[in-house]
């Protein structure tokens, strides 16, 4: 049995330097001399300093990546890089309740209902479990109460989570077809190996075509700065739908999707970082974010007669 | 420097493997029509397991946990054969300072089976020695819930080694019991660690070979799969019958390396029932 490393913060720093080193995929992506940073920080850390000292130091250098799924866990405070600072928010609660989300259907983490002949959905976080059952209940009651021209699926603010529950979402984006389809959603590399560049080769992800029931006969798909890892994914495979009458409206979403790995460092602490790259069906890496297929924001003007104008967007494109 | 080390822990794991014994049979016991005194052996007991596994922390995590045996055995005058599955789980620990500790639940199977033969060896009279070889399958399944996205990990090792054991004869009341010390290491072995960071392919949606149970496969000598397996048993022999009670201690460390390693260290006690048929 090897000898356990110490919780010195020399030792659990050069622990956290190496494992990003040796895992972190976007060094040359984001133009990062992880050495240099090493070279930066190193001298900064005693085993004489606080464990709170500790923390924000590294916490400080791992900010340099700019990755908002770089993530560092003490136990007593959690890092994260916020990537929302400096944008638009594009999404208002309180205005949404007032003028919008009254009288809404609620099944699973779902809020619908029918604004103006076309669905609307909101669905906040991917974490919370959806499955097909909960969505042909949904697709029945929109249809049957009259939104019958479309779907408006708004994952605004929604922060990502699991995988599972986006491809069943995917499942039920575009239209109902007989013919034989094939939908490419994006592709994965992984890191393999302790080199910068040692990324395998790309592997891609596809929806073929089902029998699932289908949102509508157009869907827009709302999207904004806080759409995170998952969610911003989404967004990604949403965009391959186009010929399925599926469109990305709203702003830039805050990136990430590399479906990241978790390791324990010697004093108990967790650093969270992407083992892989992701990829659009451009070709574009999407860890800055997935621009949508028709920019939308919120107008200040339409906000003060309580206006979502993004919403609003999206209702004219499905009823033009 | 390296290569000096292994040579010499391969050669002292032979010396140490090579002089095996076994215990003699009983009087009154079944035996099968080819002379084989044969038993069907069940227990159970407690295990105290630490590990550390490289591709979730550098930290040690341990804990003791519930195990339980089956195990077919075959011997006569000059043979033994031993077919034992075993099974133990641990929901193995490590401290975290003022924070709940953080947990690891390892389940872990094995099935060693050893051919043993008798050989002249110290004095028979006294002891009972046979050496032979040793095939094992184990595996192991860890979940570490703290560590998102790649917390659970899979190992396994396939191996053919060398196993013996020595048994000397002890009277209680009468009744000849033994007591007995095995010992069985693999030389060649087939094993699996995850891959490269324990990635995660949640989001392929197709079957890739690369990803399968089997594709970080690779065989190796003791550099890439280390174990040594001992075991102390007291057979003591139930009155009236020829089936025995058997109580064992038994030292079990291994090393896989892969990707990443793993290190693993476990003590066990168990008391089993040796049905004679």
């Amino acid at each position: 049995m090897p000898k356990e490393k110490s919780e010195k913060p020399t030792e659990v720093f050069e622990e956290l330097w190496k494992t990003l080193d040796r895992g972190y995929t976007y060094f040359d992506y984001k133009g990062v001399r992880w050495d240099s940073v090493y070279m930066l920080y190193r001298p900064k850390i005693s085993d004489t300093m606080t464990e709170r000292a500790l923390y924000d130091t590294c916490v400080q250098m791992i900010n340099l990546l700019r990755d908002g799924s770089v993530s560092l866990n003490a136990g007593f405070a959690t890092s994260f890089y916020n990537t929302t600072e400096g944008y638009a928010a594009n999404f208002r609660k309180d205005l949404l309740e007032r003028s919008y989300w009254k009288g809404y259907e609620r099944t699973g983490p779902f809020m619908y209902k029918v604004i103006d002949s076309v669905g609307y959905i909101y669905y906040s976080s991917f974490n919370d479990d959806v499955n097909d059952a909960q969505i042909d209940v949904m697709i029945d009651f929109l249809k049957g109460s009259g939104g019958t021209k479309g779907t408006i699926l708004d994952i605004r603010n929604n922060t990502g989570g699991k995988t599972e529950n986006m491809f069943t979402m995917f499942h039920h984006l575009g239209i109902d077809s007989s013919f034989e389809y094939s939908i490419y959603l994006f592709a994965t590399a992984y890191k393999n190996g302790v080199e910068h560049d040692a990324i395998s080769d790309f592997i891609g992800s596809y929806i073929e075509n089902n029998d699932k029931r289908k949102f509508g006969r157009k869907t827009v798909v709302l999207t904004n700065r806080a759409n995170y890892g998952v969610a911003s994914l989404f967004a990604t495979g949403a965009k391959g739908f186009t010929r399925h009458r599926v469109r990305v409206m709203g702003d830039t979403t805050g990136g990430g999707g590399a479906i990241p790995a978790s390791y324990e460092l010697p004093n108990g602490w967790i650093i969270k970082y992407p083992t892989s790259i992701v990829k659009d069906a451009d070709g574009s890496y999407i860890e800055n974010g997935v621009a949508p297929d028709t920019v939308v924001t919120m107008k200040p003007a339409d906000e003060a007669l309580n206006k979502d104008s993004m919403i609003d967007a999206a209702l004219a494109e499905i009823l033009k | 420097m390296n290569v000096f080390r292994k040579g010499i822990a391969a050669v002292t794991l032979l010396l140490y493997a090579l002089p095996a014994f076994s215990q003699i049979l009983g009087d009154n016991e079944e035996t099968s029509k080819f002379g084989y005194s044969r038993y069907f052996v069940f227990g159970a007991g407690a295990t105290y397991r630490s590990f550390i596994d490289q591709s979730l922390s550098s930290r040690k995590y341990e804990k003791a946990g519930p195990t339980a045996a089956i195990a077919n055995i075959r011997l006569n005058e000059n043979k033994y054969t031993e077919l034992w599955i075993q099974g133990s789980y641990v929901n193995a620990e490590t401290p975290n300072g003022p924070f709940a500790p953080a947990r690891i639940k390892m389940y872990n199977g094995l099935i060693d089976y050893r051919h043993l033969y008798k050989i002249d060896f110290l004095n028979e009279m006294i002891y009972d020695v046979r050496v032979g070889g040793l095939l094992s399958v184990q595996y192991a399944h860890k979940n570490a819930p703290h560590l998102e996205y790649s917390g659970k990990v899979d190992d396994y090792a396939m191996s053919i080694g060398l196993s013996g054991k020595i048994a000397r004869e002890i009277m209680f009341d009468d009744l000849p019991g033994y007591i007995m010390l095995d010992v069985s290491m693999p030389l060649l072995s087939s094993s699996s660690r995850p891959p490269y960071l324990n990635k995660v392919t949640a989001l392929e949606t197709e079957k890739n070979s690369d990803n399968g149970f089997f594709a970080n496969n690779s065989i190796g000598l003791f550099g890439k799969f280390l174990r040594l397996n001992t075991r102390i048993h007291f057979l003591y022999p139930l009155k009236r019958t020829t089936n025995k009670l058997r109580f064992t201690y038994q030292w079990d460390y291994f090393k896989i390396k892969g990707a990443s390693a793993v290190y693993s260290a476990e003590h066990t006690l168990m008391l089993t029932f040796m049905f004679n048929y």
